[in-house]
């Protein structure tokens, strides 16, 4: 029998029995419609979030860590109280653990590898607030002493990024403009405070206010609206004194303690992956770069999404037990007309694939169906969510559905009912055709 | 030409054991017109479906067209019972959901024919049954002996050498058997098909040169 034969007369059958089917598909319709909309809401915050990282990230930069603070595991296990008691190392300030720290001959190592055109100390201040001068309320806030290579290729939407030597300006996050109550235009030019208080005093148990600085900064530019950021950045060089007056460490970010972490520019995008290789070459280092760290991210939404899918799966799993149902009933009413088709000569294996295509049809319409209609709700929660609590943020889509998920939703039912129907199928085919045309 | 060499055809009902057909052995010739007579339960439908590959003997051989059907495996059957043979019955067996036309073209679909061709060979089966009028026609708007010239001509469409009808004439009135069995003299003489016809009614069984009769699963005459 000719391919085409055999869906043709898959459909005129189902067709036939339009009740029945339209039953047998709407399960698997559920089926997929949950997939596809489970799926849909991962990838949707997948794609927001990769988006947002990845206007955060610039390309080129390449982060290196020492290779033994890879182990969190141990350093989990100190600061819990269990596992073994930890020696406590010469120069070691925090009790509860140990991280190596880079110095000058890192830098200089990792200066020294081919086409990297820069290597900073990536500096770690947490202020204790930042306030709009002439504004009473104080706010948190992440502090970035940026590169300019860094700041630079960052999007903004108003003003400027600041050069290396520049002094006193920043670059904000939007977040705050909108708690300032100002637009773009009206915040270029203002004043903030940034508190840092003295030597890494950020205790929350004590009740008493440690002592710190207000380090004063004009604002030149505002970062693009960025649902992760409450940013605040300023140029390395002003960074770094903060840094050491933060830790209280006039050696901090100086050849002997140059932080826990470095970023290393490469100006040749083509060069990246193949100079952080070289980094981890050439010392006791660790590096990643963007899209590394892009990569591992989607690795961890990937298992999100595979979660996600499970109710789905179950779903498709009962339909699949209708669609043998259906099958195995239809089989009974066709017994006679399975026996003529024998009689008139149609082989075992001929039967065998005219129901497992009549199954794949129901999984496949089921797909079609389940796909567009979760399309459909997709899209109204979307206009409901950007009504309501994602009205700051036009970007976000909670639910998308690339391409790719669309045919393997539609496949994966397809798949799923063609299963399903291998066992009724197998037993159309096995039918006696004598007795067959005997039955009633 | 059709051989059959000592052919058993046992079942098993409960306990006991039927012989439906118990060493048969019988000759047809290429272009012989015989009738199979006998009471119910002689085993003449068993002896039908074992020439026609749609039953296995459970001993004996069956050789049809120097094809020894009890060595066949089920592609080889299918194939044989769609172009080698063309079966009749006698509740006529139509799909009740095709027209004339669709159920007469079913076993062109299994023999891979393009639509098109399945069109016109069933349209010209139809017409040499007198049909001509009613290829969109379903079953229940034909009469019985209209339903049973619909089988008839899909028995033929393959063109087949050879006929097997078992009491075609079962479900129909007097004239209507006449007919029946009138043409399928007609297309036997016409054609030189071999025509195997199963009935208990001897005015029927008259139109055939030869007559075997069967008792018990076995030849008496």
């Amino acid at each position: 029998m000719r391919v085409w034969d055999y869906i043709r007369i898959a459909m005129s059958n189902l067709w036939k029995r339009k009740l029945r089917t339209t039953l047998t598909i709407f399960a698997v319709v559920i089926g997929a419609v949950l997939v596809a909309l489970m799926v849909s809401l991962g990838v949707g915050l997948q794609q927001y979030v990769t988006g947002q990282l990845t206007a955060l990230q610039v390309p080129g930069v390449i982060s290196v860590e020492p290779k033994e603070n890879q182990n969190v595991g141990a350093i989990m296990l100190g600061v819990s109280g269990f596992g073994a008691p930890q020696e406590i190392q010469e120069g070691q300030q925090n009790p509860y653990f140990s991280m190596k720290k880079f110095t000058g001959r890192d830098v200089a190592r990792i200066r020294a590898v081919d086409h990297v055109a820069a290597v900073d100390p990536v500096v770690v201040v947490l202020p204790r607030w930042v306030q709009l001068v002439g504004d009473e309320k104080r706010y948190q806030a992440q502090l970035n002493a940026s590169p300019s290579y860094e700041i630079s290729q960052r999007k903004l939407i108003a003003g400027r990024a600041f050069e290396a030597d520049e002094r006193d300006v920043a670059v904000v996050a939007y977040g705050f403009l909108k708690v300032w109550g100002l637009d773009p235009q009206e915040a270029l030019g203002r004043q903030i405070s940034v508190r840092v208080n003295k030597g890494y005093q950020v205790n929350p148990f004590s009740s008493k206010e440690a002592e710190g600085r207000d380090y004063i900064f004009e604002i030149v530019g505002v970062f693009q609206e960025a649902i992760l950021s409450t940013e605040v950045a300023v140029p390395l060089a002003q960074g770094i004194e903060m840094g050491r007056y933060f830790n209280d460490d006039e050696a901090a970010y100086t050849d002997k303690d140059m932080g826990f972490a470095l970023s290393v520019y490469v100006e040749d995008p083509q060069q990246v992956e193949a100079v952080a290789r070289a980094i981890e070459e050439s010392g006791d280092y660790v590096a990643e770069t963007a899209e590394e760290s892009a990569g591992s991210l989607a690795g961890g939404f990937r298992v999100i999404q595979a979660v996600l899918s499970v109710f789905g799966l179950i779903a498709l799993a009962v339909a699949s037990l209708g669609i043998i149902n259906t099958l195995i009933m239809a089989i009974y009413e066709r017994t006679r007309e399975i026996g003529v088709m024998k009689a008139v000569g149609a082989s075992k294996g001929t039967i065998r694939l005219l129901f497992t295509v009549e199954a794949a049809s129901i999984g496949f319409w089921g797909g079609l169906v389940g796909v567009l209609v979760a399309w459909i709700v997709g899209q109204v929660i979307n206009v409901i969510a950007h009504l309501s609590f994602l009205r700051d943020y036009k970007d976000f889509n909670i639910s998308a559905f690339p391409p790719w998920l669309l045919l393997a939703v539609i496949a994966l039912s397809t798949g799923v009912a063609l299963l399903a129907g291998l066992l009724p199928a197998n037993r159309a085919a096995r039918l006696d055709p004598v007795e067959a045309l005997r039955y009633e | 030409m059709i051989e059959l060499q000592e052919v058993t055809r046992t079942y098993k009902m409960g306990s006991e054991e039927i012989h439906a057909l118990n060493h048969v052995t019988l000759t047809i010739a290429d272009g012989e017109f015989v009738a199979v007579v006998g009471p119910s339960g002689s085993g003449k439908s068993t002896l039908l479906h074992v020439i026609g590959g749609l039953d296995t003997p459970t001993a004996g051989r069956v050789i049809v067209d120097g094809q020894d059907l009890s060595q066949a495996r089920d592609r080889e059957l299918a194939a044989f019972r769609n172009r080698r043979v063309g079966f009749v019955f006698q509740t006529f067996h139509l799909q009740p959901t095709y027209t004339a036309l669709e159920n007469v073209a079913l076993p062109l679909i299994f023999a891979r024919v393009p639509p098109k061709e399945r069109q016109a060979r069933a349209r010209q089966a139809l017409e040499a049954v007198g049909l001509a009028e009613r290829l969109r026609h379903k079953p229940t708007q034909l009469s019985g002996g209209e339903r049973q010239r619909v089988a008839i001509a899909r028995a033929l469409v393959t063109e087949p050498a050879y006929i097997l009808a078992d009491e075609p004439t079962g479900n129909l009135d007097t004239a209507a058997s006449r007919e029946i069995v009138g043409l399928l003299d007609q297309l036997h003489r016409q054609r030189n098909l071999t025509v195997v016809l199963v009935t208990h009614d001897p005015e029927m069984a008259a139109f055939a040169g030869r007559t075997i009769a069967l008792r018990d699963g076995q030849i008496v005459a």
